[in-house]
């Protein structure tokens, strides 16, 4: 079941943050938003760790690879599997050198988010 | 002098007889008569004595016995037979180693019966001898004088008949005989160009004593000969001139060679002056046998040296001047040593002239007697060609677009021919500072100061810390670039020509400057064109992801009408966004090209700033930023609406942007015909060394793509209040994250109403 599966939305673009928080929402996800990095950061010691975080690349004050290596060195943040998604076009490539369990490619299809974060949480243990 | 004397005649008196044969003794004379058959019947004198003789013994005795003779066709034997005839005879004949002059008379009687003959003789023999000498002499003399083409004259006053020899006869043309009876005659041979002169020298000659001119005469052929007159004129006791005598010669091939040697002399010697080699000519035994001008202006010989034929005294004064004497002196030496070698190199002075040496034998026929040098200055050649090396070098290595690293060469390879040091400096690309100092003595400054004349951009040479200083500015499209700055020691006085070198060197330097400046740029370019497209990329995907998922989660039925409602107007803004987006790429192409109109209206700026915070009024909400506008009076200029709304659209959007949240502010003001609009923010702020590239397209005061957008905004804005001729600033605080404020300052504009661009 997805219902208590929770998912950390860390995106600067106010309209695609509230359409994806939107979106997952009414899929029955429990959602968190950050509009950076630092924000995310700051953010996550009060939240129940999520199981997925859709992680965009681009954005100020902290963009997604430096929260991504701050993420990493937290031991209890080590079960999140990180979405990344940016507009990039070599987005892929730097996704596979980062670890990270899959990628998305703005502009991405609805099916395209909600196939990734299924599987993502789907296989993980409670 | 002699009588003969017939024999009946003589010595009918004994004393007269004795006393007549004393007489005839002591005379050189002898005399005789004959009978018809030739019979002795008197006789007397030396003749007589000389046959080893008397008087006495003689008579009876024939002709033919004294004569020891019988032949009747001998002379002596003849004559007298032909005497006998009636005949006179007169006739010279030799008798013992003597001659005589023999005159033999008929003795006739009354009746003209001739009984017999007398005769005399006078002994000739030493008249004889002289005479013959004189025809030898004479005839040695007249083929002297042909052999040698030397005629005589003789002009005898008193008759004004001229003689010439056969030899002068020849010489003149005429045929021997035909004689120039008189000096009118001989005038009128004369060269018409030389009468007068010929005219002078007579008259001059009639002074008296010897004399000489040349004249040319014409000969009858129509040939023209030199002749050379020598003579002596003889005077009488009253001084009256009696007689010229003298001779005449044929100086035609002589004058003529000597006018042609004249000739060659004088073309020999003009070219050698004439020309632009100092030369000098030395014997076997190193004498200077020729000098001209030119070698001693060259050499600046002392005029007590000038005519000094010692080669080695020359030599010395030369070595002096030598950059390098000893090796001139060896090479002197060898070639000496080797008199067939001709050689060709060149000497450097001590002063920096170059001399072209040239060095061959000079021969007589197969021998060599001299040697040839020949010194040809070649400073200005050798130091054209040094400079065209130079400069080519330098370019070759200034084709490089590492040009600072090219520039260090140049600089390396102008020592030691533009001096001992070289810097360069540059003012381009992060101020002031110096690239390059090389030098190759230890005297020279490698920090020399540049100088103000080359700060103001021009070149100079002076003089500084003992040394010759030559200073070039670098000018990119007339801006100062920098400087190349060369140094020497002060005997080394830099000229109009190497400064002439330097600029075109520091031409060269900042046309190389300016196309690696051009290259970067064009690079820059490139790069910020693929950066422009990748953010173009950014900024359409985000929009389109927004409205992808906003539709696509309408379509699948799922959503709340509160839900729909939200995505809708997510779809409109994101829509409003890329059309903002396409709008701001299309006025970034009309602002570059210049294409742009402006509607000039009475527009209030403080209505457009409360229009524009309106509107932007859902991001300011969302961003948490809360905006103040100040407005000190109500400030009404004459401006473009729609571009002053752009204007405060995107310095507001900014500020929300950039702004952490914290509250905005802005002021508005009015001044002396100038409205000002600030918006402040207390946002991350911008570095100060990113203020001065902040306004060009494309660059945004963050370093890495962190914010959205296409950093074109604060360019348009720029664009539009420069077009309205008005600026705009921007004050950073110094604190990072202490916010930016922007002023723009507008003209009223009450005078400028229309004035559209």
């Amino acid at each position: 079941m997805t219902l208590n599966e929770r998912i950390l939305l860390v995106d600067d673009d106010d309209d695609i943050r509230e359409v994806m928080q939107d979106v997952l929402a009414s899929e029955g996800y429990r959602v968190d938003v950050a509009r950076d990095g630092a924000e995310a950061l700051a953010k996550l010691p009060g939240l129940t760790p999520p199981s997925v975080i859709l992680l965009d690349m681009m954005m100020p004050n902290m963009d997604g690879e430096t929260f991504l290596h701050a993420l990493r060195s937290k031991p209890q943040m080590a079960d999140a599997r990180v979405v990344v998604v940016s507009g990039s076009a070599n987005i892929r490539e730097k996704a596979t050198a980062m670890h990270v369990a899959a990628c998305l490619v703005k502009p991405f299809e609805l099916d395209e988010l909600l196939g990734v974060v299924r599987r993502l949480t789907e296989g993980k243990p409670h | 002098m002699i009588v003969g004397v017939g024999g009946g005649v003589v010595g009918s008196n004994g004393t007269d007889d004795v006393l007549l044969r004393l007489v005839f003794r002591r005379m050189p004379g002898t005399v005789w008569a004959v009978d018809r058959s030739l019979c002795f019947t008197y006789a007397v004198g030396r003749l007589v004595d000389a046959a080893g003789t008397s008087s006495t013994e003689i008579v009876g005795k024939t002709v033919q016995e004294f004569l020891g003779t019988k032949n009747p066709t001998d002379p002596g034997v003849a004559h007298h037979l032909a005497a006998l005839a009636g005949e006179p005879q007169s006739f010279d004949y030799q008798f013992r180693d003597r001659w005589y002059a023999v005159f033999i008379d008929p003795l006739k009687l009354a009746d003209g019966k001739i009984v017999g003959c007398v005769g005399a003789a006078i002994d000739v023999t030493e008249r004889r001898v002289v005479e013959q000498r004189l025809a030898i002499s004479e005839a040695r003399l007249a083929e002297a004088q042909r052999t040698a083409h030397i005629g005589s004259y003789e002009w005898d006053a008193a008759t004004n008949v001229v003689t010439w020899t056969d030899e002068l006869h020849r010489i003149m043309g005429l045929p021997p005989g035909q004689s120039v009876q008189t000096l009118d005659a001989y005038m009128a041979l004369v060269h018409p160009d030389d009468v007068e002169a010929t005219h002078r020298a007579l008259m001059e000659a009639s002074a008296g004593g010897p004399f000489e001119y040349r004249n040319r005469i014409v000969r009858a052929d129509g040939g023209v000969r030199w002749i050379q007159t020598r003579g002596e004129v003889t005077k009488n006791a009253e001084g009256r001139v009696t007689r010229m005598i003298g001779s005449s010669w044929d100086v035609t091939e002589l004058t003529e060679a000597t006018q042609a040697r004249e000739r060659l002399l004088s073309l020999l010697q003009a070219t050698i002056e004439a020309t632009e080699e100092g030369i000098l000519v030395v014997d076997r035994q190193r004498r200077v046998v020729l000098r001209n001008r030119r070698f001693l202006s060259l050499w600046k010989i002392p005029v007590h040296l000038e005519d000094c034929d010692d080669d080695l005294v020359l030599l010395g004064y030369v070595r002096d001047q030598l950059e390098r004497p000893d090796e001139f002196l060896l090479e002197v030496e060898r070639l000496h040593a080797n008199p067939e070698l001709e050689d060709c190199a060149n000497v450097r002075c001590a002063d920096g002239r170059v001399f072209e040496r040239y060095s061959a034998p000079q021969r007589i026929g197969p021998n060599v007697v001299g040697r040839i040098w020949s010194f040809r200055d070649v400073t200005e050649r050798e130091r054209q060609l040094r400079s065209a090396l130079f400069l080519s070098d330098a370019t070759r290595l200034l084709t490089s677009l590492d040009v600072e690293r090219a520039l260090d060469g140049v600089a390396r390879i102008a020592l030691p021919f533009m001096g001992t040091g070289c810097v360069v400096d540059l003012f381009i690309d992060g101020g002031p500072r110096r690239l390059v100092a090389v030098s190759t003595d230890p005297r020279s400054p490698t920090s020399p100061e540049l100088h103000p004349t080359v700060l103001g951009r021009n070149s100079i040479v002076y003089q500084s810390d003992g040394m010759s200083v030559l200073a070039v500015p670098l000018l990119i499209q007339q801006e100062l670039a920098g400087a190349i700055t060369f140094a020497a020691p002060l005997r080394r006085r830099y000229a109009p020509e190497d400064v002439a070198v330097a600029e075109e060197l520091a031409r060269r330097a900042a046309l190389a400057l300016d196309n690696a400046t051009l290259y970067r740029r064009a690079k820059d370019a490139l790069h910020t064109r693929d950066e422009l497209l990748s953010i173009a990329a950014h900024e359409i995907r985000g929009p389109l992801t927004a409205i992808h998922l906003a539709a696509q989660t309408i379509r699948k039925g799922k959503a709340s009408p509160d839900s729909i409602r939200n995505l809708l107007a997510v779809v409109e803004r994101e829509d409003r966004r890329l059309s903002r987006f396409v709008e701001e790429l299309l006025d970034m192409g009309r602002f570059r090209e210049g294409r742009f109109q402006l509607k000039y209206e009475p527009v209030s700026l403080g209505e457009v700033v409360r229009d524009v915070a309106g509107r932007l009024d859902p991001d300011l909400v969302r961003s948490g930023s809360s905006l103040s506008v100040l407005v000190a009076q109500n400030v009404i200029g004459k401006w473009d609406r729609f571009r002053l709304e752009q204007v405060v659209t995107n310095l507001l959007s900014n500020a929300i942007k950039y702004g952490l949240g914290r509250p905005i502010e802005v002021r508005i003001r009015a001044e002396e015909g100038c409205a000002f609009l600030s918006v402040t923010d207390r946002g991350i702020g911008i570095q100060p060394e990113v203020v001065p590239r902040l306004f060009r397209p494309f660059e945004r005061g963050v370093s890495e793509r962190h914010y959205g957008g296409l950093g074109l905004g604060l360019h348009i804005v720029k664009s539009i209040v420069e077009a309205m001729r008005g600026s705009v600033t921007v004050s950073v605080e110094s604190s990072p994250g202490g916010g930016t404020t922007f002023v723009v300052e507008l003209p009223t504009g009450e005078n400028e109403a229309n004035d559209a661009q």
